[in-house]
């Protein structure tokens, strides 16, 4: 018990009557590395920013080293000794190494700050890890790995007995992920203690000595991280108890369908390495994955929004250079993207003009746009997707999230692409538009569009795809089709692949 | 419900036609109480006066609803009328057509380094703006750049009509091509997307940075109309005060017109009224014998009670 550097009880949160957080129990030991585990709206960041007081808690207790503590400020969690090390890093590029590890804690002597005392102190840190940084540089000179240790050390230097790292690994190689680990062996051996965030699994049971998994803000429990198999652990985090797995998807062979697009490996280091695979026409191929595993990456490489580091891509057989979401387009594909607020909507333009955006070309004659039939092509598919809207001429903002997506989805169908991609395209949507929009993509299917539906909700996979590619970190872990769908392979295939 | 509704429809009118409300007020204003205001000549006078400002205005507000801002309007009004008054000075077509060519050009180069570069649009007009303007100096030897045209000034003197001056005509011409271009045509529904979510434009297939640098070269070659007009009334060119200041009155009926600063749909006829505001102002304490620096103080209360309008949906947001 006295162990213990943090504990936390029955801790609670709500939003707007929602339960962010349900009574959590929580607690870190000297010395350890613990992963903390879940999905999107699991509850971890809401927990993090409580215990470096961004957030006040409803109910619960924190004790830290000890004394129950109240964080009001981040200043007054950081002084305690509870430090933040963010994916996106709070430091100054533009700042000499030094002086963002003494930041806001300069050295002074009588002529002001104490520049050599600093460069000293600082080289005197950085050398005790065996890390190749000059702290005379400034920031922005160094690799994002290498912030992140800078970041550690200024943690440390602050006194911090426990640090959060918030996926500190997400964007990094893997060179750069053992130079990070090595910094984490030290600093154990130094007593401070870490709490870790990371999809990647492999390192969280490298590296970690426990796991808490959280799941829609509810503690699913601790374990010491040798108890706790991949398999248990992705059924603790994503499994759904007792869920009626209706497949509305009666079992189709596409074997005699030509292939729409077909991926060659595709690399992106380090988000994507190496996925292959194929679609037929009219057939739905579901990505499924932890947060993190390639998914979004892989789908924006296709459309063109990121630049792969190599990889082919061929639609209808024929090799396409896409290097831009236009040519994506006269490609004949289309991208639903999975946040629609930042990347899909233009919140203060009408319902017409955020429907009828890609399909200005046909619309127009001389540059010219042919108001009634733009109008009447808005008001059809306002019609046939049964949008809620009090006409063309509403500003989209003004929406629910449901019927924004399906304006979205209006408007890719209404440039009758061979492929349309669709990323989370039910997420934060409610269950009536849910149902509708699982029924637009069968009907997408049923016209020979090809679909590739990327979901984190395993049943709505299982629920619709042809086939599903199951990616982890990156690589192609294994295929399912038809019968062979279902939680538990998906879950089984991210933890052990299957032999293709 | 019903009525609360009716409170935001009203607000909502006000937002989108602060600027017409405001200039016909004082429009209205003027005619009862200033002496000899409505007259051939007041408008006269004023067509002459605020056809400039306007027509870099409605550049300016292209530029504006992408998101960016242009500076270098004022040098490229000096850049491009110096040019043309040396091309006419040696009679040389050429030159003349050179001198649009040129001011259109580095509109390109302005836009390019924006979108393409990633440049912030107020650096990259910074650099530009004293580009041409020393561009200007150089080709003139900073001297004032004379010429006699006798048809070219007649033509920009003479009333048609024998009241109507050119500069009322030019002006609706420029209004209404930019109007339908912004309203009417795939091009503006495009401005205003990218305005509006430029993540999105682009994930829509939208050719992002053809959109920017159409709006920056709109803008060069209609500052390269509003320093002809500047030229042609006194029949010469000074290269250091063509077009000073005009940047800052152009941004600023811009935004009384209601285009958004960050970028989304930009309000042709806003921006119209808004520049006629600007200059009624001008002529309102002119013709009534106000101070300068009173007349600057009474157009910033203006500026700021119209952006105080558009502010306010923001804020309830």
């Amino acid at each position: 018990m006295s162990d213990n550097i943090l504990e936390v009880h029955g801790l609670t949160k709500e939003f707007a009557g929602v339960r962010a957080l349900d009574n959590i129990e929580f607690s870190v030991e000297k010395g350890e590395i613990h992963a903390l585990m879940g999905e999107n709206g699991a509850g971890k960041s809401t927990l993090i920013k409580i215990l470096t007081g961004l957030y006040k808690a409803d109910g619960g207790k924190i004790i830290f080293q000890g004394e129950e503590r109240k964080f009001t400020t981040v200043l007054s969690a950081q002084k305690a000794g509870i430090s933040t090390i963010y994916q996106e890093l709070n430091m100054i590029p533009y700042l000499t190494v030094s002086e963002n590890i003494f930041l806001g804690h300069y050295p002074y002597n009588k002529a002001g700050i104490d520049w050599k005392k600093m460069h000293e102190d600082a080289q005197a840190l950085i050398d005790e890890l065996g890390v190749d940084i000059d702290v005379k540089k400034q920031l922005n000179n160094y690799s994002t790995a290498k912030q992140q240790i800078i970041s550690i050390i200024r943690a440390v230097n602050f006194n911090s007995r426990l640090l959060i790292m918030d996926e500190p690994t997400s964007s990094l190689d893997t060179n750069e992920v053992e130079i990070l680990f090595g910094i984490m062996d030290k600093m154990k051996e130094k007593g401070v203690s870490m709490i870790f965030i990371s999809h990647r699994l492999d390192e969280v049971y490298k590296k970690c000595d426990r796991i808490t998994v959280l799941k829609d803000g509810h503690y699913m429990g601790t374990w010491k991280t040798e108890d706790l198999s991949e398999y248990e652990l992705l059924k603790t985090m994503l499994g759904k108890k007792e869920v009626k797995l209706e497949r509305t998807l009666p079992i189709r062979d596409f074997s005699d369908k030509e292939d729409i697009l077909e991926v060659r490996n595709l690399i992106r280091v380090p988000y994507v390495n190496d996925v292959s695979f194929r679609i037929k026409k009219g057939e739905i191929l579901g990505l499924a994955g932890l947060l993190g595993a390639g998914r979004t990456e892989t789908a924006r490489i296709i459309f063109g929004c990121d630049h792969p580091d190599s990889g082919e891509i061929f639609v209808e057989g024929k090799q396409v250079k896409i290097k831009s979401p236009e040519d994506a387009i006269h490609a004949g594909l289309a991208f639903c993207t999975e946040n629609r607020r930042e990347e899909g909507i233009f919140p203060d333009v009408t319902v017409q003009s955020n429907l009828t955006l890609c399909s200005l070309d046909q619309l127009s004659k001389g540059g010219f746009i042919n108001a009634k039939q733009r109008k009447q092509l808005s008001d059809d598919y306002i019609q046939k997707l049964l949008i809620k809207t009090t006409g063309g001429e509403q500003l989209i903002k003004n929406l629910s999230g449901g019927n924004q997506q399906k304006v979205i989805l209006s408007r890719w169908m209404a440039i009758h692409p061979k492929l349309i991609i669709l990323d989370e395209p039910t997420r934060g949507i409610d269950v009536g538009a849910k149902a509708e929009i699982e029924k637009l993509i069968h009907e997408f299917s049923d016209n020979g569009i090809s679909v590739l539906f990327i979901s984190s909700e395993m049943a709505e996979l299982v629920r619709n795809c042809d086939r599903i590619l199951v990616l982890r970190d990156g690589k192609v872990m294994g295929e399912l089709a038809g019968e062979e769908i279902s939680e538990k392979s998906i879950m089984e295939t991210i933890v052990t692949g299957k032999e293709k | 419900m019903t009525k609360k509704k009716g409170i935001t429809l009203d607000l909502a009118f006000f937002k989108k036609n602060i600027a017409l409300i405001l200039f016909l007020a004082l429009l209205i204003f003027n005619i009862f109480a200033t002496n000899n205001f409505l007259s051939w000549i007041t408008f006269n006078n004023f067509f002459k006066q605020v056809s400039r400002v306007c027509l870099v205005s409605l550049g300016m507000s292209l530029v504006i609803a992408t998101g960016g801002i242009d500076i270098s309007v004022g040098s490229a009004m000096a850049l491009g009328s110096v040019l043309a008054a040396l091309g006419i000075v040696h009679e040389s077509p050429l030159l003349i057509l050179f001198s649009v060519i040129l001011v259109i050009a580095f509109g390109c180069l302005a836009g390019t380094a924006v979108s393409k570069f990633a440049i912030l649009p107020m650096v990259a007009t910074l650099a530009l703006r004293y580009v041409m303007r020393g561009m200007a100096k150089g080709i003139s030897g900073a001297a004032n750049v004379t010429y006699t045209a006798p048809k070219l000034t007649a033509f920009f003197t003479q009333p048609v009509i024998g009241r109507v001056p050119v500069h009322f005509f030019i002006l609706v011409i420029a209004v209404v091509v930019v109007y339908i271009l912004v309203n009417k045509m795939k091009l503006g529904a495009r401005i205003e997307a990218y305005g509006n979510n430029p993540v999105a434009a682009r994930n829509c297939g939208i050719n992002t940075v053809k959109i920017v640098i159409f709006c920056y070269a709109v803008t060069g070659a209609l500052s390269w109309a509003a320093g002809m007009l500047e030229a042609v009334v006194v029949s010469s060119a000074h290269p250091s005060t063509i077009g000073t200041d005009m940047e800052i009155d152009a941004i600023a009926a811009t935004l009384i017109g209601g285009t958004p600063i960050d970028g989304g749909y930009p309000n042709i006829i806003g921006t119209t009224c808004g520049a006629f505001l600007l200059q009624l102002i001008s002529m309102m304490c002119n013709m009534n014998n106000v101070s300068y620096p009173v007349t600057l103080m009474l157009k910033a209360c203006i500026v700021l009670a119209a952006l105080y309008f558009h502010g306010i949906g923001k804020r309830s947001r």
